[in-house]
């Protein structure tokens, strides 16, 4: 479970998060939704542990990153927002590296990497370089990089970016296993129909605040629009803003 | 060394194996630098005139036993020549021909004047050399015989020859000895500083320009261990390179003459063990200051360029040695580097330990490589490593 209080980040002169606060629970799926710039990335960051916050508190199952990072770290399966391949090692090799960080060693290793590798679909590349893989096999890769040690929290940012149609359902199949295993899962997406096809939770983002949160029919209700797509327009004020420009 | 450390050094050394490119550059400069060294080496001790004899041939030299017996005196091998009148040029092997008259043994015995020709090339340094040493040596036995017949005559030789001035030379070697020996050091420091340049800017630049650093450090690993184990990387390559390219040098060193080299090598059971703990912490401490430089740019190619300014300073410095070390402070060879060359030259040339030198070396390798190792990782923890160029 994830639990973000009152955070705030800036740098420099650029506020990138005022104040956010929601939480995911686990069995779940969270998406913070919101346009480019509205501050889902920094907060996925902090909740990573990679950034120092300026405001506010992020908990993972209990433990305060403020006060270890890296125990928190120890929960958590992280899909950042670029994949980050090691070009001249094997997704073997990728997995066993994340792994062993984690402490996962020898049979464990292995067993985990052959699960992974199962449920990923990874037998064909698994022993290749992953020097010219294509972005389903860059994102597979980075997946399974993230959920090999069974973390109990998986954050993802914007994880379908980039891929086609085959692999958007393939990744949604494995998080919504992922939360009938009871993972806390928590992903940011400015996809409207990937948000309305997986999401429990909604957390709408603008300008670095949240502006409402709830499950995507909640909203849809909440606003009187006709999808999610319109909610999230009436919510956070984009036709005002595009009509403000216009004018 | 902890076990995450651990766990990266494998990982990198892994990784970096596996580019041909990268060790192509990390071992080219190991591999042929000492052998093209070799080479110069060898040609040097070809042409090495300084370190040999004076070569004179003499035409009638059957007339003159004195002068023969003298300049032999001096260190100068003299031959016959055959005259024919002038010579066109020396013949091989000769640094000059003295010409004298076919009736110098008669001349001599009467005592009068006799014009001699001596021919030599001063084309080279060298061979002007050897050609004032040759003119003046006999110059020093007309002086004698000529204080001789003085004395005979009941005349004290001081009256004319009033100043024997004689010639030491107190420098510790000579100019080839000391661009040979400033050559084989620079190839010696320079080799940790090519071995570690590639992969260091790789494993830190280059792996933030493939934004890979921002899933390592979301992993339960320190930067402190990710610096570790990166830096060992680092330090394998620089060690590998640095050991390479004295391994190399000697083999090919092997291939010179034996004695045509104008100095020693004093590689002994002692001294090759201590070279090797001097230069070990050498290259740790390269490999510790190009990781710094490494992370303060955003990609490989920058990275390249700031660490490629980095690799003038040993040369800078040998140069120094090779060149200056008379006119430099004795203080300055306690600096970084030149306190290095210093300790490896006393073990290498003359087998004997230099404890002052060598003791600031590594005590300036150790405490260096804890200190940059330390603000990398600082650096590591900073917001924008997370962000690519």
């Amino acid at each position: 479970m994830i639990i973000v209080k009152d955070l705030a980040k800036s740098y420099g002169d650029v506020v990138a998060v005022k104040s956010v606060s929601f939480h995911a629970d686990d069995a779940q799926i969270t998406t913070l939704l919101g346009a480019n710039g509205s501050g889902k990335t920094t907060t996925l960051r902090a909740i990573s542990g990679l950034l120092k916050t300026d405001a506010g508190s992020v908990e993972v199952d209990g433990i305060l990153v403020a006060d270890d990072a890296k125990k928190v770290q120890e929960q958590l399966g992280v899909f950042p927002d670029s994949f980050g391949l090691y070009t001249r090692l094997t997704t073997r090799e990728h997995l066993a590296y994340f792994a062993e960080l984690h402490g996962v060693t020898g049979r464990a290793l292995e067993r985990a990497i052959a699960e992974v590798s199962e449920t990923l679909n990874l037998a064909d590349i698994l022993d290749r370089r992953t020097e010219g893989f294509s972005q389903g096999q860059r994102m597979k890769v980075a997946l399974a990089r993230a959920i090999l040690h069974k973390p109990r929290n998986i954050v993802l940012d914007e994880p379908t970016r980039g891929l086609d149609v085959m692999n958007i359902r393939l990744l949604r199949t494995i998080l919504l296993d992922l939360k009938a295993a009871g993972h806390c899962v928590l992903l940011s997406s400015h996809v409207m129909a990937e948000v309305s096809a997986l999401s429990d939770h909604v957390v709408i983002m603008a300008e670095g605040i949240v502006c409402a949160e709830g499950s995507p029919a909640e909203l849809v209700e909440k606003t009187n629009q006709p999808n999610l797509e319109e909610a999230f327009v009436a919510l956070t004020g984009v036709s005002e803003k595009l009509g403000r420009t216009a004018a | 060394m902890t076990r995450h450390a651990f766990i990266v050094y494998k990982k990198e050394l892994k990784d970096m194996l596996r580019d041909r490119r990268m060790l192509i550059a990390a071992f080219s400069f190991a591999l042929l630098g000492p052998v093209f060294m070799g080479f110069i080496f060898m040609l040097t001790s070809d042409s090495d005139a300084e370190a040999q004899n004076a070569r004179l041939a003499i035409a009638n030299m059957d007339q003159a036993p004195g002068l023969v017996a003298f300049l032999e005196q001096q260190e100068i091998d003299v031959t016959a020549f055959k005259s024919s009148g002038v010579p066109e040029k020396l013949p091989e092997d000769t640094d000059a021909i003295l010409i004298l008259p076919d009736t110098y043994a008669e001349m001599l015995a009467a005592g009068r004047v006799i014009i001699g020709e001596i021919y030599v090339d001063e084309s080279s340094k060298a061979k002007l050399n050897k050609g004032r040493e040759i003119k003046s040596a006999v110059d020093e036995y007309a002086g004698y015989v000529a204080g001789m017949r003085l004395t005979i005559r009941g005349v004290p030789s001081a009256i004319v020859n009033p100043l024997v001035v004689r010639k030491f030379d107190l420098s510790k070697e000579s100019f080839i000895e000391q661009t040979m020996t400033g050559s084989f050091l620079m190839l010696l420091i320079m080799a940790p500083f090519i071995g570690g340049l590639s992969v260091a800017v790789d494993t830190l630049a280059g792996e933030r320009e493939r934004h890979s650093m921002q899933p390592l450090l979301a992993q339960p690993v320190t930067p402190k261990d990710v610096i570790l184990g990166k830096l060992m990387m680092v330090s394998s390559f620089s060690i590998a390179g640095t050991l390479l390219a004295m391994t190399t040098f000697l083999f090919a060193i092997s291939l010179v003459p034996a004695g045509t080299l104008p100095l020693a090598l004093h590689l002994n059971a002692v001294t090759v063990p201590l070279i090797v703990v001097q230069l070990v912490p050498f290259a740790i401490l390269i490999a510790a200051t190009q990781l710094f430089i490494s992370i303060q740019v955003k990609s490989f190619k920058e990275g390249q360029s700031y660490i490629s300014m980095f690799m003038m300073l040993p040369m800078f410095v040998a140069y120094l040695k090779i060149f200056g070390s008379s006119k430099l402070p004795e203080g300055a060879f306690f600096m970084p580097i030149l306190s290095e060359m210093e300790s490896l030259s006393s073990l290498i040339f003359s087998g004997e330990i230099d404890f002052a030198h060598m003791g600031t070396s590594l005590l300036v390798a150790v405490i260096g490589t804890a200190v940059l190792a330390r603000f990398t990782a600082k650096k590591l923890e900073s917001e924008v490593m997370l962000d690519a160029a």
